[in-house]
């Protein structure tokens, strides 16, 4: 039931992506004739009225990216909020809070018009700022060896599962010192916290050039999920700091953004501009 | 690691207090407004223009732009038609400093001037904008003076009357309204001018004639710079002289119309019409002629060439040679009829040719003929030689005695083979049987027919062989190198040409005496030779005795 759970929200997720790229695809090809002027030119183009961050379309952009941006915060909500801890898996509140931290700010760059001024530009940047930290704050959060729940496994049970998985592939793979040795070099070569990205996405190959002839694919798994951990064992501290720095830049700005967003928006309201309400 | 955290939370939140409203103070505006609004530029000043909770903008727009608000308020103007109710529409504000708040999207050429209600028709449409958008033509000169719009920029305080951008061509002479007569497209014609309806009707050629033949144009100096106009009130058109010269100077009255109308000065009504008032009387055969036989349309309007024949009638007499014309027709010819003249013969003995003997029988055209076929006659000759207009038939071997007389030096008027010449007067008197002697028996030219015409007296030699056949021969001929013979050495004319001169004892080397003194010449001096050559031979004879006489006589004397 979960599993299926899960498959159904892979495939709505995808589908989720393929429609926000084309509608943005759309969105941006039909205005880049706007787009693409000059700011003072602009105010002349037939598109004006529309694609502006007050036209009809513009300010929809805005409202709508605006909404997603709120949205997400309550993944936040989820993983503060114990009475909210039962409601779906962490992981795919985590999923939801990627999809609308990407589209969220590219519907309201294109609220925008590309362009970026004024108070407005504070949040903008600081939308921007949380939206690229977020991915490098993913990356982080996969170096972070999980539990079925989703909560971050301590070092301890990341050393503990290495060991099982020492064990299995040496009683169950059969698997002799000296490849585990190996794979212990392996493990230690990966490199600097900055080079590791890559050496993990080379790792396979690497592994196959050890491995015995004939080594079935839960061979190179289990291989791979070894050096692994002992490379996440070996960043574990380094990457949990850099974890730790990471919600001091993605958060405060994403506080800032939300403040001048609040701002902006009440402003907005203030002096009439409700779109279509 | 918990304090380095707490440390951030921190320094963000006091950037997040402290900063963000001077921030936000300073950078809530979505753009830098244009130069003419900077003086709005800031976050506490964003209520100036925006009214809260209502995102137009118009109303406090026209709390400043009362100028606008007035015209609004009037229902006048581009900003008082519908769908102009919210400045900002065309008015984009927040585009920065050099943005251009007035805006034309296909420039202000393609501007629709209805819209500011007053549509361009005409030649309105092909001037620009700043030809009547000008800071001299505004009208409302409150826009400058209360609202401190810069007169060179706007479009606003132009009168919608002509005259407020126009120059009254007709400086105050008309009290309508311009377009009552002229219309948008052109000033002129005056396309909505009837002059039907001024005083003067136009009728006839009146319709015809460029308004500047009777409002010519006025010239004033106002301050010391010339203006010229037409002037088009008051004109005079009481009568026909108001305008028109009268070309009969007055001695026909003043009311043209009893024989002129309007359709043509030269249609003059006939029956009223009576020319005995002018100052050329009808008579004769100009009576009975049609009024266009002499005021024909292509005649000169002047009357007076009326006054000399010439006018009318082509010039018959050409001027002479000494440029005197005949000026006075009426010398010759009457009214009644041209042909024929009345210049007598003793009229034409005033000239300087009398006429006389046969002159008196010739046609005057014998004299007085046209150089070719069609030509004026001349009547005016220089006739002071007969060869102007006789052929010599001398062919000026006379000219030394025409020199004297002319022809009259042999010839009369009454006839040419009448004739009387003193031969005397030459150097060959005619004596003997020269006078009796025919003149052609002279003077016909070699190969003549001999005929009067064709006698040439130069040269005429004076020898007698030039006329006469020397019977001698040549015997007595001066010399034999020059055979020339003086005949009158021994013959006289006036002796019937006997050698009454000759004296054989004078002459000759052989004297007569004795039995030759009664010896016939031919004795001694026998004919020789047959036809032409025949003469008498007189030289060279044989003197001596025996060459006449025989052997016998000679015996016998001695």
């Amino acid at each position: 039931m979960a599993v299926a759970h899960a498959r159904a929200f892979r495939i709505v997720l995808r589908i989720s992506y393929l429609l926000l790229a084309a509608a943005l695809t759309w969105l941006f090809v039909a205005g880049i004739d706007y787009y693409s002027l000059p700011l003072e030119q602009r105010p002349h183009h037939p598109d004006f009225r529309s694609l502006r961050p007050a036209g009809t379309v513009g300010h929809g952009l805005g409202i709508v990216g605006s909404l997603q941006i709120l949205l997400l915060l309550l993944y936040s909500l989820r993983k503060r909020w114990h009475r909210l801890s039962g409601l779906g898996h962490i992981g795919r509140w985590l999923d939801a809070h990627i999809f609308l931290g990407v589209s969220g700010p590219l519907l309201v760059t294109l609220h925008t018009s590309f362009k970026v001024q004024g108070l407005v530009a504070v949040s903008y940047w600081s939308m921007m700022a949380v939206a690229f930290s977020g991915v490098f704050g993913r990356y982080l959060y996969l170096q972070l060896p999980r539990n079925v729940l989703g909560e971050a496994m301590t070092l301890e049970q990341i050393q503990a599962q290495l060991a099982d998985t020492d064990q299995r592939l040496r009683e169950q793979h059969g698997l002799d010192q000296r490849f585990m040795t190996t794979l212990e070099t392996v493990t230690t070569a990966g490199g600097s916290l900055w080079r590791l990205p890559l050496n993990n996405m080379l790792l396979g190959m690497r592994l196959r050039s050890h491995l015995p002839a004939g080594a079935s694919p839960a061979v190179l798994g289990d291989a791979k999920a070894r050096v692994l951990l002992g490379r996440r064992i070996l960043f574990h501290n380094r990457i949990r700091e850099l974890f730790h720095y990471w919600h001091v830049i993605h958060k405060p700005f994403a506080f800032l953004m939300l403040i001048i967003m609040v701002i902006h928006v009440g402003v907005t309201v203030a002096l009439g501009y409700r779109w279509v309400f | 690691m918990g304090v380095l955290r707490h440390v951030s939370h921190i320094a963000i939140n006091i950037v997040l207090i402290i900063g963000l409203p001077t921030l936000a103070a300073a950078q809530l505006s979505p753009g830098k407004l244009s130069q003419v609004h900077e003086k709005f530029e800031g976050v506490r000043q964003c209520t100036s223009c925006h009214e809260l909770g209502d995102q137009t903008v118009g109303p406090k727009c026209l709390a400043c732009h009362q100028e606008i608000a007035a015209r609004v308020a009037a229902g006048r103007g581009l900003h008082a038609a519908a769908g102009h109710e919210q400045c900002a529409t065309c008015h984009v504000e927040h585009q920065g400093r050099d943005f251009d708040l007035v805006h034309w999207p296909a420039g202000p050429k393609a501007f629709d001037h209805a819209m500011a209600g007053w549509p361009l028709e005409g030649a309105h449409r092909k001037v620009e904008c700043r030809t009547c958008h000008r800071a001299d033509l505004l009208q409302d000169l409150s826009l400058v003076r209360d609202h401190g719009k810069n007169p060179g920029r706007t479009y606003l305080g132009l009168g919608t009357a002509c005259l407020d951008c126009h120059r009254d061509e007709h400086r105050g002479q008309f009290e309508s309204a311009c377009t009552d007569c002229h219309g948008k497209d052109a000033w002129k014609p005056a396309a909505g001018f009837d002059h039907a309806k001024a005083d003067f009707k136009l009728e006839g050629k009146h319709r015809d004639a460029a308004c500047d033949r009777c409002h010519p144009a006025s010239t004033e100096t106002v301050e010391g710079v010339a203006d010229s106009w037409n002037r088009y009130r008051p004109v005079e058109h009481d009568g026909c002289t108001d305008c028109h010269k009268d070309p009969h100077a007055g001695s026909l009255g003043n009311d043209c119309a009893r024989c002129h109308d309007a359709t043509s000065w030269r249609r003059v009504a006939g029956g009223a019409f009576d020319h005995d008032r002018t100052r050329y009387p009808l008579r004769g055969r100009h009576a009975a002629l049609k009024c266009d036989a002499c005021h024909r349309a292509d005649a000169p309007r002047n009357s007076l060439v009326y006054a000399r024949c010439d006018g009318c009638h082509r010039e018959r007499h050409p001027a002479a040679a000494d440029g005197r014309t005949f000026d006075a027709c009426s010398r010759c010819h009457t009214v009644d009829r041209f042909a024929p003249s009345s210049f007598t013969v003793a009229r034409h003995d005033s000239t300087d040719f009398d006429l006389e003997g046969a002159h008196l029988a010739v046609p005057c055209s014998a004299c007085h003929a046209p150089a070719r076929k069609g030509a004026p006659t001349p009547l005016q000759k220089a006739a002071a030689a007969c060869t102007d207009c006789h052929r010599d038939p001398h062919a000026g071997t006379s000219t030394a005695d025409k020199a004297e007389t002319g022809c009259r030096l042999c010839h009369d008027a009454s006839s040419w083979r009448t004739m009387a010449y003193d031969h005397g007067r030459t150097r060959f008197p005619l004596v003997g049987k020269h006078a009796a002697t025919a003149c052609r028996a002279c003077h016909a030219p070699p190969g003549a027919l001999a005929a009067a015409d064709s006698l040439r007296f130069r040269p005429t030699p004076e020898r007698c062989d030039a006329c006469h056949k020397d019977p001698h021969r040549g015997q007595f001929a001066a010399t034999t190198t020059t055979p020339v013979t003086d005949c009158e050495r021994c013959h006289a004319t006036v002796a019937g040409w006997r050698a009454v001169r000759f004296d054989h004892d004078r002459d000759t080397t052989f004297k007569l005496a004795g039995g030759h003194l009664n010896v016939a010449c031919q004795a001694c001096h026998p004919r020789e030779g047959e036809g032409d050559d025949l003469a008498v031979r007189y030289r060279p004879v044989d003197k001596r005795c025996e060459a006449c006489h025989t052997t016998g006589f000679l015996d016998t004397r001695n």
